[in-house]
C-alpha cells in the first residue's frame, strides 16, 4: 500500500507534532520527520504544509540570520497550533482505533 | 548545521520553480518562494551540490502549491515574455557567467543594499523628467534649476511637483506590481531622452565660441573682425602688430577658433613674415580677395582715452595704446 497517499492526510499532524517538540526551520522539520521514519514525504510537501499551517494561524514564525547562505525562517506552535495539535491527535487516535478494530488488529493483540 | 552557498544550479532551479508558479497571485507566489532558496541550499550542501533528489522544478512547484492548499496550475501556463527571455539568457554562456557573479556573497549584499537607494532614485527621476522636458522645449537651463516656459520659478515649481509625483509612483509600483512593466518602459524612455539631452548639451558646450578666459593665447575681441589703427594726427597706420596688456598677440573675432583650423577665408588674412612665419596680429588685415568689401574708414575724431595722463589730447587715444609703437615686435605692456 502506498504510504504517500496515507501521509497526505496526516502530514499536518506530523508537522505539528514535530514542531511541538521544538521550533524548527523548513529543512530541520524535513530531517526530523525522516528521523522519525516518515521518509516518503517530499521536501516540497513539508515546506508547503508549513506555509499553509502558518497562513491558517497555527504557527508563528521568525527569521534567524545565517552567516553562510540565505536566512532561515523558523516556525513554532502558537496557542492555536497547540489546540489544532490536540484536536487532530484526538481525531487521529479515534480513526486509528476504528481502523485497528476493523482490521481485527486490536483483537489479535488481545489473543 | 550544514549550509552552503547559492550556486548557479540553485538559481536556475529556483527561477524555474518561480516560473511554474507564475499563475499564482504575487503574494501567494512570494509566500511559497520565501523558503525555496534556503531549502535548495540545504539540499545541495547535503548531496554534494546536487538537487536531483528533489525531482524537476515543475514537480517541486506542483508539490509545493498542492501541499500549501493552493490550486494546481491551470492548464496551458502563460509564461510571460520576460520570464522566457530571462530563462533563455540564464541558459546561455553569458547567463552562466553572470550567474557566477550574481551568486557571490558580495553581490548579494550589494543587491540587498540597492532597495535602500530607491527613494533617492524616485526624487532624482522627478528632477530628470523636468530637466529633459526643459531641454526638449528648448528652454536654456540656468545652473541646477530647469527653466520651463522661460521661467526658472515655474521650472522649480514643476520640479518639486514632478519629484512628489515620482515618489508617489514609486510607492504605488511597490504595492501594485501590474504597474511595474510600465514603470520600466517609462524609465527606459527617460534614460534615452536623458542621453539625447546630454549629447545636445555636449554639442552646445563644444560650440561655445569664446569664453574670454581660456588661456593666455586666446585674447580676442569678440564681434570685431578687423582693426584699423591711426596715429595721433589721425593718419592711418598699416602693418601694425597689436598686443594686449599681458604681451599676448591681439586676436580678432574670426581668428579665434577653439578647435580646428580657421576656415580658408580667414587664413587669407594671415600675414606672412620675411622668414615665412605666419603672424596673426598684423592690422589692418587685408582681405586677399576683392569679394570682401573694405570698410570705409573715418579717422576717429573723439574717442575715450583709456589713460589721459599719458596724452593731453583726448582725441588722440590710439597713441596711448601699445599699438602706437607701430611695427614693434615686442611691445611693453601698458598697465591699466
Amino acid at each position: 500500500m502506498d504510504t504517500t497517499q496515507l501521509l497526505k492526510g496526516v502530514l499536518d499532524l506530523a508537522v505539528l507534532a514535530v514542531l511541538a517538540d521544538e521550533d524548527g526551520y523548513g529543512y530541520d522539520v524535513v530531517r526530523r520527520l525522516r528521523a522519525e521514519g516518515i521518509d516518503e514525504v517530499g521536501d516540497a510537501s513539508v515546506y508547503g504544509t508549513l506555509r499553509r499551517l502558518f497562513s491558517a494561524g497555527s504557527l508563528s514564525s521568525y527569521v534567524v540570520p545565517s552567516d553562510e547562505g540565505p536566512h532561515r525562517k523558523y516556525y513554532g506552535l502558537n496557542s492555536a497550533g497547540r489546540a489544532a495539535l490536540a484536536d487532530q491527535t484526538k481525531t487521529w487516535s479515534a480513526f486509528a482505533q476504528t481502523m485497528d478494530h476493523l482490521l481485527h488488529l486490536d483483537r489479535e493483540a488481545v489473543k | 548545521m550544514t549550509t552552503g552557498t547559492t550556486t548557479p544550479e540553485i538559481v536556475r532551479y529556483r527561477d524555474a520553480v518561480r516560473a511554474a508558479l507564475v499563475d499564482l497571485s504575487a503574494p501567494d507566489r512570494d509566500d511559497l518562494m520565501e523558503d525555496v532558496e534556503s531549502h535548495l541550499t540545504e539540499v545541495a550542501a547535503e548531496d554534494d551540490g546536487s538537487l536531483a533528489r528533489l525531482g524537476s522544478p515543475a514537480e517541486y512547484a506542483a508539490e509545493l502549491r498542492a501541499s500549501a492548499g493552493l490550486p494546481a496550475q491551470s492548464a496551458p501556463v502563460r509564461i510571460s515574455f520576460w520570464a522566457r527571455l530571462s530563462a533563455a539568457l540564464a541558459d546561455s554562456a553569458t547567463g552562466r557567467g553572470i550567474e557566477r557573479i550574481t551568486s557571490t556573497r558580495s553581490w548579494r549584499s550589494f543587491r540587498s543594499f540597492l532597495p535602500e537607494l530607491r527613494p533617492g532614485w524616485w526624487v532624482l527621476r522627478g528632477y530628470v523628467v523636468v530637466w529633459v522636458l526643459a531641454g526638449v522645449l528648448g528652454d536654456a537651463t540656468l545652473g541646477p534649476v530647469p527653466r520651463l516656459g522661460g521661467s526658472a520659478v515655474f521650472g522649480l515649481l514643476m520640479t518639486v511637483l514632478a519629484m512628489c509625483a515620482s515618489v508617489q509612483l514609486g510607492r504605488c509600483a511597490q504595492t501594485r506590481r501590474s504597474l511595474r512593466p510600465w514603470v520600466v518602459v517609462a524609465t527606459g524612455v527617460l534614460l534615452i531622452a536623458t542621453l539625447g539631452q546630454l549629447r545636445a548639451a555636449d554639442d552646445a558646450a563644444r560650440h561655445v565660441f569664446w569664453d574670454g578666459g581660456s588661456g593666455p593665447q586666446q585674447t580676442g575681441l569678440v564681434g570685431v573682425s578687423n582693426v584699423y589703427v591711426f596715429d595721433s594726427e589721425g593718419r592711418p597706420l598699416t602693418g601694425v602688430q597689436l598686443f594686449d596688456q599681458d604681451g599676448n598677440p591681439l586676436q580678432v573675432y574670426d581668428q579665434v577658433y577653439l578647435n580646428g583650423q580657421p576656415p580658408a577665408a580667414v587664413r587669407r588674412y594671415v600675414h606672412v613674415g620675411p622668414t615665412g612665419q605666419e603672424v596673426h596680429n598684423v592690422f589692418p588685415r587685408e582681405p586677399a580677395t576683392s569679394g570682401i568689401p573694405r570698410p570705409r574708414i573715418v579717422a576717429p575724431r573723439v574717442a575715450p582715452a583709456p589713460d589721459p595722463s599719458t596724452n593731453p589730447s583726448p582725441a588722440a587715444s590710439p597713441s596711448s595704446a601699445p599699438g602706437g609703437g607701430a611695427l614693434t615686435p615686442s611691445p611693453t605692456p601698458t598697465p591699466r
